[in-house]
């Protein structure tokens, strides 16, 4: 089968490779229909993330058909059409008890790598690195899923793939960025990155009642995209190479600042001024291996006793971090990567009555052989690149 | 019988490492100052005294300074009775230590300890624990489980060359729902026991596992300090162990992607691959830089090299879990209408992109272990 794949930094191919098979008792084969790069595809483009191997397939956002299902699936049966989650949950541990599914105990064959990373291993995920468990990813014709009667979520035929694939991350991830705000009436939400967690973490914050929300970004269509799914002017643009992102924040909250700040940017943050130009320069010495421009800037902008909500990703250390404000301001840090599996019938409930049409982000339309094309105009954000999509069959 | 009693004693006291750990303090504190036994203190000091007389006299040849480095060692160790060596290799050979067995050639056990949380009853979890034949799901290097007796079980663990290397195992102490100990027997080149304790965990939480490894090498401190380098049988083994040993309780199968697809040819063994793409993941960026103009050379070259020291850890590994219905694979209905594997036939894109040759690990397998 075709599949893309990864070889080193900024190396991505599109590849005949071995088809996957069941290993499992549980496992699934979905015949991928859609896929989709997400924003943190690019930290393994551009090689941020470590125990990544030569020969890794990508891809975690995808949905298919299923056409083969193991000796243990109970639920899931082969037509079925499925939108599957990133992380890799087994359904039955303490945390997925729990319905932390992202915290999975038993999907990662890798555990110790992470466990020597970050003290406990989270879920396996599809696609990304080899301390998140190693799976192929499904930026591919073919995928095997793992446990595939808590993964894998059916979808109504009526709703297109464009309309639901983005259940498989991005839209939980901005929707759990939301609901960490624990919005309640009259509270301004600021989100860092208009990416597509950003729109997401956006539209969802005002799905839960914000009163304001007030998005930061560089780039002018991104932010006007937001704008254009503002039904009744809740939404503030704010370009940070004009203003200053912190003077512009207390201005439009009365001094008060945000009620909570959404860092919806992650590892790879842009900024201005000196602050931005030291992480750059630790990046660029591999002296750090994270940027936390906006997490810094979303934790001086928090009012007093707000939520900083984090579901950019970052993989590993970062410094200069205001940990003075976070303790004397009273603040909540949230953060997780997302617990897909929570979110998928609620917000499929919200596409259903038309609150929200998650494939106004799709920028491109493009078959899979176009991938490293797309993973790079992606990353520079050329051609207005904000979300693309993969066919793999046509 | 006895022999049996007199093994198992020692590990359960070394056990419970909360009681012990308290009263062994003090005792340890005594033990770091003196080490060396009266005689060997003497043999020491002269030993010292006249390699000193050596090497002063050849003050600008090498052996001269190596006698002289030897020499003051020997010397500090007879007049202080400290070794730090020996201190190290936690070897006592003073009169107290004689007395606790620790001297050079006693046997050193060590153990090796982990816990883990499983989301199931103590019933449940003791009597998968005791059944030998589900080591075959949790440690996959296992290929073989024959139960021979109430306590008796026959493991056959797969070799490099195919050949399978037998191991007795003896059920020495079964407490139910609580604790059950195992020991390899014959006592082959070294002494190896384990241990399982069952503790009910908080408020619906499952239950708490502990495991204890008890290893005895032979040829006492230093066969103990050679095995703690070199063995296989280590920390992470144990955790890996463990991790399975969970999932195949929990969820009736072990996480695996052993045998997915990938864009790897070779067959080229985890571990080794691991090390190498963490540290490329580490060295990447700035190895990036310095070498970009050497383009795509050398890539099988680069991490086979490594291959031979790492021999033994990839032999072990072929531990990795694997699946439990491989039988079924092969009548997969969907491989037949799908058209046959081609070859790799690489596109590659970015032209700026270039590969890091060093850090990256070539030509991967899959199908291989992982």
């Amino acid at each position: 089968m075709k599949a893309v794949v990864w070889h080193s930094k900024e190396e991505v191919s599109v590849e005949q490779v071995n088809d996957p098979h069941i290993i499992n008792p549980h496992d699934a084969i979905i015949k991928v229909t859609l896929t989709s790069i997400c924003g943190s595809d690019i930290h393994l483009f551009d090689g941020c993330i470590p125990t990544m191997r030569d020969g890794d397939i990508l891809g975690h956002e995808f949905m298919g058909e299923v056409v083969e299902v193991g000796s243990a699936v109970k639920k899931l049966k082969v037509g079925d059409r499925v939108v599957v989650p990133f992380p890799i949950a087994c359904g039955q541990c303490y945390f997925c008890s729990q319905q932390m599914y992202s915290l999975c105990d038993n999907s990662n064959p890798n555990a110790w790598i992470a466990e020597k990373a970050f003290g406990y291993a989270s879920a396996g995920i599809f696609g990304y690195s080899h301390m998140m468990g190693g799976y192929a990813g499904g930026q591919a014709e073919y995928v095997r899923v793992p446990f595939a009667d808590v993964g894998p979520f059916k979808v109504p035929e009526h709703l297109t793939d464009e309309q639901v694939i983005f259940l498989s991350d991005i839209f939980p991830t901005g929707y759990m960025a939301a609901e960490f705000c624990n919005i309640k009436a009259g509270d301004v939400v600021a989100v860092w990155g208009a990416g597509p967690v950003g729109q997401f973490a956006c539209q969802s914050a005002l799905l839960l009642g914000a009163a304001q929300v007030l998005l930061i970004d560089r780039f002018p269509e991104r932010l006007e995209l937001a704008k254009s799914q503002d039904k009744d002017g809740r939404i503030t643009l704010i370009n940070y190479e004009k203003v200053d992102v912190l003077e512009t924040l207390k201005e439009l909250t009365g001094g008060r600042g945000p009620d909570s700040c959404i860092d919806a940017v992650g590892m790879e943050a842009h900024g201005v001024g000196a602050l931005a130009a030291y992480d750059q320069a630790k990046f660029s010495l591999s002296l750090q291996s994270d940027r936390p421009t906006a997490l810094r800037e979303a934790i001086q902008a928090c009012r007093k006793g707000g939520v900083v909500s984090v579901v950019g990703v970052y993989g590993g250390m970062i410094d200069k971090i205001p940990m003075g404000a976070i303790v004397n301001k009273g603040l909540q840090l949230k953060s997780a990567q997302a617990h897909v599996h929570r979110y998928m019938q609620p917000l499929l409930e919200h596409i259903e009555k038309g609150d929200i049409d998650p494939s106004y982000i799709i920028s491109h339309r493009v078959s899979l052989d176009e991938a490293p094309h797309a993973y790079q105009i992606f990353r520079d954000k050329e051609e207005e690149c904000r979300k693309v999509v993969m066919k793999p069959f046509f | 019988m006895q022999n049996q009693q007199s093994n198992v004693m020692p590990l359960m006291a070394q056990n419970d490492l909360t009681a012990t750990s308290d009263a062994t303090e003090p005792m340890k504190e005594k033990l770091g100052r003196r080490n060396v036994g009266t005689g060997e203190r003497l043999v020491s000091a002269a030993l010292g005294t006249w390699l000193l007389s050596y090497g002063v006299k050849r003050p600008l040849m090498i052996q001269g300074q190596l006698a002289n480095l030897g020499g003051l060692l020997c010397l500090y160790r007879g007049v202080s009775g400290h070794c730090p060596v020996y201190a190290r290799l936690g070897v006592d050979s003073s009169s107290l230590g004689q007395a606790a067995q620790k001297t050079l050639f006693a046997p050193h056990p060590y153990v090796l300890h982990e816990t883990i949380t499983i989301q199931k009853p103590m019933e449940d979890v003791f009597a998968y624990a005791r059944d030998l034949r589900n080591m075959k799901a949790y440690m996959p290097a296992i290929s073989e489980v024959k139960i021979q007796g109430d306590t008796q079980t026959r493991i056959g663990i797969k070799h490099m060359n195919e050949q399978n290397l037998n191991f007795d195992i003896e059920t020495i102490e079964e407490i139910p729902n609580n604790q059950i100990s195992w020991r390899l027997t014959p006592l082959a080149r070294f002494d190896l026991s384990a241990s399982l304790r069952l503790k009910s965990a908080p408020e619906g939480r499952g239950t708490e596992v502990q495991v204890f490894l008890r290893i005895k090498p032979p040829v006492g401190a230093l066969g103990t300090a050679f095995f703690k380098m070199s063995s296989p049988i280590n920390h992470v083994l144990l955790s890996q162990t463990l991790h399975r040993f969970k999932q195949s309780i929990e969820t009736g199968e072990v996480a695996t992607i052993d045998g997915q697809s990938s864009g790897r040819a070779s067959k080229r063994h985890l571990l080794l691959d691991l090390k190498e793409s963490m540290a490329a993941g580490m060295r990447s960026r700035s190895l990036q830089s310095l070498r970009a103009g050497r383009g795509h050379q050398a890539q099988n070259g680069a991490g086979e090299s490594a291959a031979p020291a790492q021999a033994r850890e990839l032999a072990f590994d072929d531990a990795l879990p694997r699946g439990m219905d491989q039988a079924r694979q092969e009548a997969s209905p969907m491989h037949k209408n799908k058209k046959a594997v081609e070859t790799q036939q690489k596109g590659t894109v970015s032209p700026s992109a270039v590969r890091d040759l060093g850090t990256m690990s070539p030509m991967s397998s899959e199908g291989s272990p992982l």
